[in-house]
């Protein structure tokens, strides 16, 4: 197993937001599944999820993250030596979003700016990548991480419409010097990449007027070749038998376990997979963060969501957290890190407004 | 078959002596949903290497059916 460590950096803050629109997730789900729809609800454990308005954008959600968070933290947009922006949902598919964060945050031009695209598994990856040139260019770095699923969802489709929902976010890392040894690894299997997908829209399927007709795929429901489509079952054995060895492997790797970590932060997949995942880590549920229940899971968002949505009831308040951060799905793909997170640093959450648009 | 028993019983989320291999789980296990039976297949597939198609479970109806297939292979 590849260990990737990266050492003397900081998150100076954690700020996410959801989008305008709180969905009763019981009842969205009455008309696919009729009388089970309680009962999908409760196993999946989503009880509601937001949703952003036609129009509003990746970059909208995690631009107003990222202004709150460089008010809250009293950062002025020259002390940014880079923006990484970690999105499947960019705003265009060209140029990407950060050219945009890095135009209407007046930030200085003679710095990196760039994209990730990645979908569930983002979140760790923007964070070594983010901690990496924090530490070479001496200079805090900006990381969004924000979807609009919404975006390519079949609302007839029965995998994606229980679980899926929008949100954005913004983290702050900081070249301090400290000592602290942050671990990352990562993990990739291609073979999968069929059973999370969009299968329209890139080079190798341009869209044509047909991708945009819903097509009838019996009790799975209806779509259309421009939104997206999850093979439910197969993301269900990558998580619960893959992923949950791999996890115990790099605890394993680096000399840690559930007892030397302080907490769990996954990926909001649903509610029952984490709470599988999280006990096979033999983390129990109160040292796992939670927001999926109430925001649902907006891909690769849902991590820095959950910091800034559960911190209160998770976040220890005598000194720096050992937390384990986790992201895993399309691709397939997945990262972890083991992070600190300072109970001292910015951390907001907030539903994001129409009025906050530029 | 008691390991099998215990191992269905840690899925379900009951006790291993609530269960018995004639148990309907589709209607005697209270809140069975899809993600449950996918529970179980990943089960029996990581400690019996047994690779159960979604469409062979969906004819299992006992806790029995599901250690037939297991004890099969």
């Amino acid at each position: 197993m590849q260990v990737f460590t990266v050492k003397g950096v900081h998150i100076d803050g954690v700020v996410a937001c959801v989008p305008e629109n709180k969905v009763d997730n019981e009842s969205s789900l009455r008309e696919l599944y009729g009388d089970e729809a309680k009962l999908i609800m409760e196993s999946t454990g989503i009880r509601t999820r937001y949703i952003a308005n036609p129009g509003t954008s990746s970059s909208d959600l995690c631009m107003a993250c990222a202004q709150d968070l460089l008010e809250g933290t009293g950062t002025s947009p020259e002390k940014i030596g880079a923006v990484v922006f970690v999105t499947f949902t960019p705003d265009r598919l060209m140029p990407f979003n950060a050219a945009k964060v890095q135009d209407l945050l007046g930030l200085e031009k003679e710095i990196p700016a760039f994209d990730l695209s990645l979908a569930c598994s983002g979140y760790a990856y923007g964070l070594y990548v983010a901690s990496v040139f924090a530490n070479a260019c001496g200079r805090k770095v900006l990381l969004l991480d924000g979807d609009i699923q919404s975006a390519y969802m079949s609302p007839y489709d029965k995998s994606t419409v229980p679980v899926m929902a929008d949100a954005g976010s913004a983290t702050l890392i900081s070249p301090d010097g400290n000592d602290r040894e942050w671990k990352f690894t990562f993990y990739t299997d291609g073979s999968g990449r069929d059973t999370l997908m969009i299968p329209a829209g890139g080079s190798a399927k341009p869209f044509a007027a047909r991708d945009l007709e819903y097509r009838d795929y019996g009790n799975d429901g209806k779509r259309k070749d421009a939104d997206i489509y999850m093979d439910g079952f197969a993301i269900f054995r990558f998580v619960a038998s893959d992923i949950s060895k791999w996890l115990l492997k790099f605890l394993e790797t680096t000399g840690e376990s559930a007892e030397t970590v302080d907490s769990f932060v996954p990926h909001q997949a649903n509610m029952y997979m984490i709470r599988k995942l999280a006990r096979k880590l033999k983390f129990d549920w109160d040292h796992t963060w939670q927001s999926g229940h109430a925001v649902g899971n907006s891909a690769s968002a849902t991590v820095p969501v959950t910091i800034a949505f559960d911190r209160e009831n998770r976040l220890k308040q005598d000194g720096e957290n050992k937390v384990l951060v986790s992201g895993f799905g399309g691709g397939l793909s997945a990262s972890a890190g083991i992070i600190s997170l300072d109970p001292k640093a910015y951390y907001k959450f907030f539903q994001y407004q129409k009025e906050e648009k530029e | 078959m008691e390991k099998f028993l215990e191992l269905a019983a840690e899925v379900f989320e009951v006790e291993p002596d609530e269960i018995t291999m004639d148990t309907i789980f589709r209607e005697e296990i209270d809140g069975f949903s899809s993600l449950v039976g996918f529970s179980l297949i990943v089960m029996m597939e990581d400690e019996y290497g047994v690779r159960v198609p979604v469409e062979e479970f969906l004819q299992c109806k006992t806790v029995g059916d599901l250690y037939r297939k297991c004890v099969k292979e």
